[in-house]
C-alpha cells in the first residue's frame, strides 16, 4: 500500500480541501452570468448593438467596480471561502466524489504541464486511497496499447510496455513466456510499417532535445520555460515527493515516471497520465502497511498550506485563465464551406477534430506531426511563407523552393487558421491578394482561399461585418458567427486583431468605454486611436489632432504597467515614431529594453533607441505662429508646454485652444460633446473650422454616428473644398453612404 | 537471459533502498526531467525554420574580395545586375534626377528637393495642399530604365514602398509613367506621386534588387543589405570561402539540371507560374520581359543544354557578351544532326534578329523575346 491508514486519511483530507477550492474556482465565472450590473457593462459590449449612439455610464457601477476590481481577486476569495467550508465536511464524503473532482479538473485544464504532476500525482494518491482489491491487468496492457493511437508522445508509453513486460517475464524461464513480447515487437513492426516516422515517435519526448525547432512549433509545450519556479512546480516536487516515497519497488516506480512523463510534456494527454496512474495505482496496491512515516501535526499543516498554496497557483494560472477566456468560439461548421484547413497553432487541433467539423473540414497536418515527419519540414516553410505573404517561388537557404502558391496546388489548403494572439501575422495576411478573413474569435482568425467558390457567401458576410464596424451606414444588422466574443477578454482580442488588421474604428468597437476600462483595454485604446492617426496622416500629411493628443495621454500614463509586455512596448515606441513623438517613443523604447528577457530583444530595443536618438528631435520652431506652436506641442504629447503656450494665444483662438487641450483627456463621447458645443455657440476661428469639422467628423465615427459624421465631413469639403483631408473625407464618406 | 539478469541485479540494488532514499531519489530524478526539458529550450537553436538564401544569417564575405581571386569579377561591377539598385542620393541617380527638373517638372507639378542626404518630391497642385514624399532607393540599372521609390513604414514600422510615379527611360532619354501605373494618378494623397504598396510587396521589390536583405518584423535592415545583384546573390553567402582562402566552398550549382539552372534566374526573372496561363500565349508581346517563361517554351529548351548561362555570361556586361552574333546559336545549330538544323533562310549570322527580336513591352522598354521561334 502506498500510505499506511493514518497517511491516507491525510491525503484524504488535503484532497478533498483542494478539490473543493478548485471547484469553487470552476464554478465561481458562472456568477459573472448573474444579472447584476457589476458585471453586465463588462459583457455588453458594442457587438450586439454597435452602434447604439452615445452611452452614459452609471456612476454606481463605478462604485461597485471599487469593492470587485478584477475576476482574479473575485474567484481568489471565492476560493478562500470554500477551502475554509471544505475543512468541516472532509470526513463526510467518499473518495469517488473526490476523484470525480479531480478528473473533471484534470480533463478540462489548460495547458500548465507542471500543474499535471500534481494532478496526476493526486489522482494516483486517491485511487489508491480506498483501493482494497487489485485490478485485472489486462486493464494496464490495454491502457498502454491505446496509447499509439491516442498520444503523440507514445513512444515512452511503448516502452513502458516493454519495462513491464520485461519485469513480469523478469523469473519466467520458457520460451513461451517470451511470446507477449514477441507480439509487441511485430505490433512496433507492423505499426512503423503504417506509420513512416513510428520509431521517431518512439523517442519522444527524448528526440525534442535535439529535434532543431522553435520551441513554440511544438504542441502543448510553450508554457514550460515560464513556470520554473511557480507554484505548480513547488506542489509537484512535494507531492512527488509525499508519493514516490511510498512506492515498494522500481517495479512501481518507472511506470510512475512514463505515466508523468507524457503528460508533462503535452497537456494533451493529461486525461491519459491521469486514468493510467489510477488504474496503474489500483493494481499496484500491497497489502502490507507501512509504518507512519510522519507525525499527523505537521501533516495537517502541510496539506492546509499545499491546498493554499495549489489554490493560489491554479487559481492564476489555469481557472482564471480559462475565465478569462470565456466560451465563445466561432462554429465554421455553419457556414455551409469545407476544405483542407492549415493551423499556424497545431494545439488547436482538437478544435477542428470535433465530428461535426470533421466532416466539413479535414486538417492538412494536425498534433500528431511526429507521425508525418516528412511533412513536417514543409509544414513549416509553408506555414512561414504564408505568415510572410511569400506566394512566389524563391530560393532557399538549404536550396530547397519556397513560396506558398506552387506548393498549395498541391496541398489545396483553403483555410488558415491564426492564432489571435499573432497579431503581425494576421496583419500580414489580410494584406495578401490570395487569402480573404471568413471569421475570428479570440483563439483564432480564419482566413480562406480567395478562389473557393464556397467560400464567398462568408467572405460577404466578414467583409460586411468589418465594413460596418468600421464605416457604419445606418443600422444595418451584423452577420451571425463572423465575429465571436462573449466575454470582456475576448472583445479584447478581437480589438487587437481588426487593430492589427488596420481597422481602428472597428477595433474601438470592441472596448468598453474609456471610464470603464481596465488598464490594458485602456492601452488597446490608444493603440487605435494612434492608428487612426497614423492613417490620417499618411493619407493626408496632417496629424489627426484629438487623437493622436488622446493617445499620448494615455500612454502617458500608463508606463511600467504590468501589462505591457516587450512586445507591446516596442510596437507602440515604433509606433510614436511613425507619427513623430520621439520623446514618447524613447521613453517607451527604453521600457521595451526593461522589460527585454532575450539579447535579441534587447538589441532590437537598443537599436530603436539608437534609431530614435540620432533622429533630429523635432521642436517647436521660434518661427512659428502660437497656434501652431500650441497644436504641434499637443501632437507630441507635450502637455506642459502647450497648456503654458495656450495662455499665450489671442482670445480668437484661445477657446478653441483650450477645447483641444481639454479633449486629450476625455473619451470620445465626452469630447463630441465639447466640440459641438463649441461648433454651435459660433466660436470658432474661421481658419479652424475645416479642422474641426473633420476631428467631429473622425469622433462621430468612432461614437458610431453615421449621420453626424458625415454631416461634419461635409461641412468639412464645404469650408474647404481643397482640404488635405479631401481623400480620406471622399473615402470615408463613400464608405458610410454605401 | 542477459537482459533478465541485468533486470534482476537493477531491482534488488534499489529495493533495498531506505525510506529517505528513494523520496531522494524520486526529487532528483523530477529535478533531472525539468531540467532536461528546460535545457532542452534554451539549448535550442533559435530559428531553424528555412529561409531565403538572401536572407540568411551566415558568414557574409565583402564583395570587393571576390575579385582578388576570381577573374570573373573584374568587370562584374559594370554589369547591369551589379547596379540594378541604388541610394536615390548616389551621383547616377541624381544627375538623371536633375533631368527631371529641368524636363518634366512643368508638366507633372512636382518639384524635386536633391542633396546629398535625402530626395524629396514634392507636388504641388493648384490652390490645393501639397503632397510629399521622399526618394530613398533608385531601381534599375538603367540599361533600359530606372525607377524610384521612397519608404513609408506603417504604424508597427514594417517597410511599405511609395513608387514614384515617372520612371527615366533610356531609350527615350526622358521621364514617363513609371511601367504599370494607371495613366491617369489614382484619387488619394500619394495618386500624383505614385502608387503606395504594403510591405510584403516592398520586400519582393527589395529581395531581386538586393544580395543581403536582412528583416526585422517587415522593417529592412539597410545597414546590412547589399544593394544590387552580386557575387554572392547567386553563389551563396562565401564568408567561410573567403576566410579559409578557398578551402571551404560550395558550389550550389554544380549538378543541377537545366529546368532548375533556369529556374534560378526566374525566381527574379519570372517562373511561368508566375504569369497567368491565358497570358502564356506568342502573340503576347508584355510575355518578352519574362525572359524564362518565353525560354522554356522555345524548343530549344527540349536540350537538356539549355540554360541562360548558355548564352549568357552573367558575369559580364551585356554589351561585352556578343549576343548579336551567331556564337550562341551555333554551338548546337551545326547541322549535325537533323535536331540541329542550320538556318533555313540561309543566314549565316545574326540569328537573333529572326528569331529573338526585340519588342515592345510597356511604354518605351524593348526586350528580346526569348521564346525562340521560327517567325513569319
Amino acid at each position: 500500500m502506498l500510505f499506511n491508514r493514518d497517511q491516507q486519511k491525510l491525503v484524504g483530507e488535503f484532497l478533498w480541501l483542494w478539490c473543493l477550492s478548485v471547484a469553487g474556482m470552476m464554478l465561481s465565472p458562472f456568477l459573472s452570468l448573474l444579472p447584476c450590473s457589476v458585471w453586465d457593462y463588462r459583457f455588453n459590449t458594442l457587438l450586439n448593438s454597435p452602434f447604439s449612439g452615445i452611452r452614459s455610464v452609471p456612476a454606481f457601477q463605478q462604485v461597485l467596480e471599487l469593492f470587485f476590481l478584477t475576476p482574479d481577486v473575485h474567484i481568489g476569495l471565492l476560493g478562500f471561502v470554500f477551502s475554509i467550508i471544505a475543512m468541516w465536511q472532509t470526513q463526510n464524503v467518499s473518495a469517488a466524489v473526490r476523484s470525480i473532482f479531480i478528473l473533471l479538473f484534470s480533463t478540462t485544464a489548460p495547458a500548465q504541464p507542471l500543474a499535471m504532476i500534481a494532478v496526476m500525482m493526486l489522482s494516483f494518491a486517491i485511487f489508491q486511497h480506498d483501493a482494497n482489491q487489485q485490478m485485472k491487468r489486462w486493464l494496464l496492457a490495454i491502457c498502454g496499447l491505446l496509447c499509439p493511437l491516442i498520444t503523440v508522445e507514445y513512444g515512452l508509453a511503448e516502452a513502458w510496455i516493454v519495462l513491464l513486460l520485461l519485469s513480469l517475464m523478469a523469473d519466467r524461464k520458457q520460451l513461451s513466456d517470451w511470446l507477449p513480447l514477441g507480439g509487441l515487437l511485430f505490433f512496433l513492426f507492423v505499426a512503423s510499417c503504417f506509420s513512416r516516422s513510428f520509431f521517431e515517435g518512439l523517442l519522444r519526448p527524448a528526440s525534442f532535445l535535439w529535434t532543431p525547432l522553435t520551441s513554440d512549433l511544438f504542441p502543448a509545450i510553450e508554457q514550460l520555460d515560464t513556470a520554473i519556479l511557480s507554484h505548480p512546480w513547488l506542489l509537484g516536487l512535494l507531492l512527488a515527493a509525499f508519493g514516490l516515497a511510498g512506492l515498494q519497488s522500481l517495479k512501481q516506480f518507472s511506470p510512475v515516471l512514463l505515466l508523468v512523463i507524457p503528460g508533462l510534456l503535452s497537456s494533451h494527454y493529461l486525461w491519459y497520465a491521469t486514468f493510467g496512474m489510477a488504474i496503474y495505482s489500483r493494481w499496484s496496491v500491497q497489502t502490507k502497511p507501512l509504518k507512519p512515516a510522519f507525525s499527523k501535526q505537521p501533516l495537517i499543516l502541510g496539506a492546509i498550506a499545499l491546498a493554499l498554496t495549489a489554490m493560489i497557483g491554479l487559481q492564476f494560472s489555469t481557472i482564471s485563465k480559462r475565465y478569462e477566456h470565456g466560451q465563445g468560439h466561432l462554429q465554421p461548421e455553419q457556414w455551409n464551406t469545407q476544405g483542407q484547413v492549415l493551423l499556424f497553432d497545431l494545439n488547436q487541433s482538437s478544435f477542428w477534430q470535433k465530428p461535426d467539423r470533421h466532416r466539413r473540414y479535414s486538417l492538412t497536418i494536425n498534433d500528431r506531426w511526429d507521425q508525418q515527419s516528412n511533412d513536417w519540414n514543409q509544414y513549416l516553410g509553408f506555414r512561414q511563407d504564408l505568415g510572410e505573404v511569400r506566394g512566389g517561388s524563391y530560393l532557399r537557404s538549404d536550396l530547397s523552393w519556397g513560396g506558398y502558391t506552387q506548393l498549395n496546388q498541391k496541398i489545396q489548403c483553403t483555410v488558415l487558421s491564426i492564432p489571435s494572439d499573432q497579431l503581425e501575422q494576421i496583419r500580414r495576411v489580410s494584406l495578401s491578394p490570395h487569402w480573404s478573413l471568413m471569421g475570428m474569435d479570440s483563439k483564432q482568425v480564419l482566413f480562406g482561399w480567395k478562389q473557393t467558390a464556397s467560400h464567398r457567401r462568408q467572405f460577404r458576410n466578414a467583409n460586411n461585418m468589418v465594413t460596418q464596424l468600421e464605416w457604419p451606414s445606418g443600422q444595418k444588422a451584423l452577420p451571425d458567427n463572423t465575429i465571436v466574443a462573449q466575454s470582456a477578454t475576448e472583445s479584447l482580442q478581437i480589438s487587437k486583431v481588426l487593430q492589427a488588421m488596420r481597422f481602428p474604428y472597428a477595433a474601438l468597437r470592441y472596448l468598453p468605454e474609456q471610464g470603464l476600462s481596465t488598464q490594458e483595454e485602456n492601452f488597446q485604446r490608444a493603440m487605435c486611436l494612434l492608428e487612426m492617426a497614423h492613417r490620417t496622416k499618411r493619407h493626408s500629411g496632417q496629424p489627426l489632432l484629438v487623437a493622436q493628443a488622446r493617445a499620448l495621454h494615455l500612454l502617458s500614463m500608463m508606463q511600467d504597467v504590468p501589462c505591457v509586455g516587450f512586445n507591446e512596448a516596442l510596437m507602440t515606441a515604433k509606433n510614436l515614431k511613425q507619427i513623430g513623438s520621439i520623446p514618447l517613443a524613447i521613453d517607451w523604447a527604453n521600457q521595451a529594453k526593461e522589460t527585454a528577457r532575450t539579447d535579441k530583444q534587447t538589441l532590437s530595443a537598443n537599436l530603436l533607441i539608437q534609431s530614435l536618438t540620432d533622429r533630429p528631435q523635432p521642436a517647436a520652431k521660434s518661427s512659428m505662429e502660437p497656434m501652431e506652436r500650441f497644436q504641434f506641442q499637443l501632437a507630441q504629447g507635450d502637455f506642459e508646454n502647450a497648456k503654458v503656450t495656450m495662455e499665450l494665444l489671442k482670445d480668437v483662438h484661445k477657446q478653441y485652444a483650450q477645447t483641444l487641450w481639454a479633449m486629450s483627456s476625455m473619451p470620445a463621447t465626452d469630447c463630441y460633446f465639447l466640440l459641438e458645443q463649441m461648433i454651435k455657440s459660433n466660436s470658432l476661428p474661421p481658419e479652424h473650422k475645416e479642422e474641426a469639422y473633420f476631428i467631429q467628423g473622425s469622433l462621430a465615427l468612432e461614437i458610431g454616428d453615421t449621420y453626424a459624421s458625415v454631416t461634419n465631413f461635409q461641412q468639412c469639403l464645404q469650408h474647404n473644398a481643397k482640404s488635405p483631408y479631401l481623400p480620406l473625407v471622399q473615402m470615408y464618406v463613400m464608405q458610410l453612404s454605401r | 537471459m542477459l537482459l533478465n539478469g541485468g533486470f534482476s541485479v537493477l531491482y534488488s540494488s534499489l529495493f533495498g533502498m531506505r525510506f529517505s532514499q528513494r523520496a531522494l531519489l524520486a526529487v532528483v530524478l523530477l529535478l533531472l526531467m525539468a531540467a532536461s526539458a528546460s535545457l532542452g529550450l534554451f539549448l535550442r537553436p533559435e530559428s531553424s525554420l528555412p529561409v531565403h538564401l538572401i536572407n540568411q544569417s551566415g558568414p557574409w564575405a565583402s564583395e570587393t574580395t571576390c575579385i582578388e581571386c576570381h577573374h570573373q569579377a573584374i568587370h562584374f561591377a559594370k554589369t547591369g545586375h551589379a547596379n540594378t539598385l541604388l541610394a536615390a542620393t548616389s551621383q547616377p541617380s541624381l544627375d538623371l534626377l536633375k533631368r527631371f527638373e529641368k524636363t518634366s517638372q512643368k508638366s507633372t507639378n512636382i518639384t524635386l528637393d536633391l542633396d546629398s542626404e535625402t530626395v524629396t518630391a514634392t507636388h504641388h497642385p493648384q490652390g490645393e495642399n501639397e503632397q510629399q514624399i521622399t526618394l530613398d532607393w533608385c531601381f534599375g540599372s538603367g540599361k533600359h530604365a530606372r525607377t524610384w521609390v521612397g519608404l513609408l513604414p506603417d504604424s508597427w514600422g514594417a517597410d511599405d514602398l511609395v513608387e514614384f510615379r515617372y520612371t527615366w527611360y533610356s531609350k527615350m532619354g526622358a521621364f514617363d509613367t513609371t511601367p504599370g501605373q494607371p495613366s491617369q494618378p489614382d484619387p488619394g494623397y500619394f495618386g500624383h506621386l505614385g502608387v503606395l504598396y504594403d510591405h510584403p510587396k516592398t520586400r519582393r521589390c527589395f529581395a531581386c534588387h538586393a544580395t543581403r536583405l536582412q528583416l526585422d518584423h517587415g522593417e529592412i535592415d539597410f545597414h546590412t543589405m547589399l544593394p544590387g545583384v552580386t557575387c554572392q546573390r547567386c553563389h551563396g553567402p562565401r564568408g567561410e570561402h573567403v576566410t579559409t582562402i578557398g578551402k571551404v566552398g560550395f558550389n550550389q550549382w554544380r549538378g543541377i539540371d537545366h529546368v532548375e539552372a533556369v529556374h534560378r534566374c526566374a525566381e527574379c526573372h519570372r517562373r511561368e507560374e508566375d504569369v497567368k496561363g491565358e497570358q502564356i500565349v506568342p502573340e503576347n508581346t508584355h510575355l518578352a520581359r519574362f525572359q524564362p517563361v518565353g525560354l522554356m517554351r522555345s524548343k530549344c529548351f527540349e536540350s537538356e543544354k539549355m540554360t541562360c548561362t548558355i548564352c549568357h555570361d552573367p558575369h559580364l556586361p551585356l554589351a561585352q557578351q556578343q549576343l548579336d552574333q551567331a556564337g550562341q546559336c551555333v554551338q548546337c545549330h551545326d547541322g549535325a544532326t537533323a535536331a540541329q538544323p542550320v538556318c533555313a533562310a540561309g543566314h549565316q549570322d545574326s540569328c537573333v534578329e529572326c528569331h529573338m527580336p526585340k519588342v515592345k513591352s510597356d511604354n518605351d522598354l524593348y526586350f528580346t523575346d526569348h521564346w525562340i521561334r521560327v517567325r513569319y
